[in-house]
């Protein structure tokens, strides 16, 4: 048995989840909070699960809204409406809107609640029964040319030269996932490139662990395809973010967490090399998370150049050593933080120039730019972070965390005092 | 604490519609079979409200472990069994690695008994009820049944005893080495 519980309340949550594990020992009870989480992605269907468990209202009266919105999704797991307090109107308004069953949470009735559960999951499993035998179902596993059993595709999020990436619902992770899934690239030793790169990734997330850190769930091979599956992040990246324009004091909250988490991957030894706000997404508002280690490598490597003298990396973040095909540590990562912040802060990137080439010689060569004056106090991180020579920056991410964290607190210090 | 109703709910199985005397011996048995320390304190005398607060006490003083007791209430309007339980969830509220579980052991069907734990004041508040009103009123199959604490025993198809006593478990639970 497996239950979706949409509600914001801590304690229902828990009453939810001890009246169903009494009932069903085994149960999983997955608690979607939507303050943190916000609006469910319209790809998603539930369909992993025996049954959802809709609130009433968690800072109004949303829940009305929601089911509407869910019960209305072809396919979508049967929904449990749970009203705040008995009221027949609003009883007969959810039914009318498809909540397959009504509970009430005032004076909450352990037998209503597991005889809803249960006709909830009777129901859904017959109608995922048929379901997994059709044309539809065989299908939707299909994410190109490969058929990827228990993911179901929502839709193509971007395609790129070798791979595509897909907006899938797992049957066995806790909603949507973001799924990459490229063809099998075997060199002449007849090693898979593809799968050794993801696996690199895969081996990354797994071996650090940090809160700030994409979450991984499978990594597979399928049809001649390598596939990985991942955390998706509905709320964008930190260039969506960026757009709606930063305050000084969240530039400078993201900006120690990517510091945090560089110290955990240079600790562990590993470079991320392509740092860049495409790659920093929102998993809350307030909480990053890193994604794309396909470019990372073990620190201390010398950087590669093509055979046809091209850099990896995105010219705009690269430190002027990465730039120049030199070796590089932890330091570079640092840089190319430091050309987010700055970017964070001003809206702009601190070079810019018609060609990439141009762009790179400006990261060695050009000053530093200054911020606006109403940040100068922060100009000295900027400069730390942003200094041509490697021995100039912070010397570790712990150094440079530490930097952006007092700097933040003496903003908001110096802030609250003119206000 | 799903892991932790495991051992009071075997125990309470175990006694169900079995003679008295046995009792004892089964109790030790089971709890020996969960890894826990047991101890048998025998019969309680007094009143279930009052008899709570000795219960509560003696397991949240106590060692991690099962102790047991049993009591002989008339029951009057609802179980007493359940008023017991009832009150007791006050006193162990918070308290996370303590559970209680009271429970006729007559063999019928029906709300024969409880089990609570720390948070399960909590939950009847979070249930929309108000745990000290809902004592006062006498309202404990309502209340413990919105934690999701109530035990419906089903029909066992053993022949009910009729004087059976109740039978009261508390447990100090400790994860059993190795698990």
């Amino acid at each position: 048995m497996r239950l979706l519980v949409i509600e914001q309340d801590p304690g229902v949550q828990a009453l939810i989840r001890h009246h169903a594990s009494c009932r069903w020992p085994a149960v999983e009870t997955m608690v979607y909070a939507p303050l943190e989480r916000g609006t469910i992605p319209p790809e998603f269907l539930a369909q992993g699960y025996d049954a959802v468990l809709l609130s009433q209202s968690w800072s109004g009266a949303e829940g009305m809204e929601w089911l509407r919105d869910l019960a209305n999704r072809g396919g979508f797991a049967p929904v449990i409406f749970m009203l705040d307090r008995e009221d027949a109107r609003l009883r007969d308004a959810a039914s009318g809107w498809g909540a397959f069953a009504v509970v009430c949470k005032q004076r909450f009735a352990h037998a209503a609640l597991i005889d809803a559960i249960e006709r909830a999951s009777h129901r859904h499993r017959l109608a995922m029964a048929e379901w997994r035998v059709s044309e539809e179902a065989r299908e939707s596993h299909r994410f190109g040319d490969a058929h990827i059993p228990g993911y179901r595709r929502a839709r193509l999020l971007a395609r790129g030269s070798v791979s595509q990436l897909y907006i899938a619902e797992s049957e066995k992770a806790d909603g949507l996932v973001a799924l990459k899934v490229t063809p099998s690239q075997r060199d002449d030793s007849g090693i898979d490139q593809s799968f050794e790169r993801f696996l690199q990734e895969y081996e990354i997330a797994e071996r650090i662990r940090h809160p700030n850190i994409v979450r991984l769930h499978e990594l597979g091979i399928a049809d001649d395809h390598a596939y990985l599956a991942m955390e998706y992040f509905p709320r964008g990246d930190l260039r969506r973010r960026m757009k709606g324009g930063l305050a000084p004091a969240e530039c400078l909250r993201y900006a120690g967490q990517i510091a945090d988490v560089l110290g955990a991957i240079h600790e562990a030894g590993i470079l991320h090399r392509d740092l860049k706000p495409g790659n920093v997404m929102l998993r809350t508002e307030e909480q990053l998370a890193l994604i794309d280690f396909g470019m990372a490598k073990q620190a201390m490597l010398q950087m590669e150049l093509t055979d046809k003298g091209l850099i990896f990396g995105t010219p705009h973040y690269m430190s002027p050593e990465q730039g120049h095909g030199q070796r590089l540590d932890a330091r570079s990562d640092l840089y190319s933080l430091g050309v987010m912040l700055y970017e964070m802060l001003s809206g702009e990137k601190p070079y810019r120039a018609d060609n990439p080439m141009t762009v790179l010689y400006m990261h060695r060569n050009s000053p530093i730019p200054q911020l606006a004056s109403e940040l100068a106090p922060l100009q000295p991180l900027v400069d730390r972070l942003l200094a041509k020579e490697a021995a100039d920056r912070y010397p570790d991410a712990a150094a440079a965390a530490r930097a952006i964290e007092e700097t933040r607190a003496q903003w908001l210090a110096t802030t609250a005092a003119t206000e | 604490m799903r892991r932790a109703r495991e051992p009071l709910l075997q125990c309470l199985h175990a006694v169900i519609a079995q003679r008295f005397e046995l009792w004892p011996q089964l109790l030790a048995s089971t709890a020996a079979e969960h890894a826990q320390s047991w101890r048998w304190n025998g019969l309680l005398n007094e009143e279930p409200a009052v008899a709570a607060v000795r219960v509560a006490h003696a397991i949240d003083m106590g060692p991690p472990g099962l102790q047991g007791w049993y009591a002989q209430w008339p029951s009057v309007i609802e179980p007493a069994a359940l008023q017991f339980v009832a009150s007791a969830a006050g006193l162990l509220a918070g308290c996370e690695p303590l559970l209680l579980l009271a429970s006729a052991t007559d063999g019928c069907s029906g709300d024969a008994g409880a089990l609570i734990d720390g948070e399960s004041c909590a939950r009847m508040s979070a249930a929309g009820f108000d745990p000290e009103t809902e004592l006062r009123l006498g309202n404990c199959v309502e209340l413990l049944g919105s934690a999701g604490d109530l035990l419906s025993v089903s029909a066992t198809g053993i022949e009910p005893v009729a004087t059976a006593p109740v039978l009261i478990l508390g447990l100090k639970w400790h994860a059993p080495a190795g698990h």
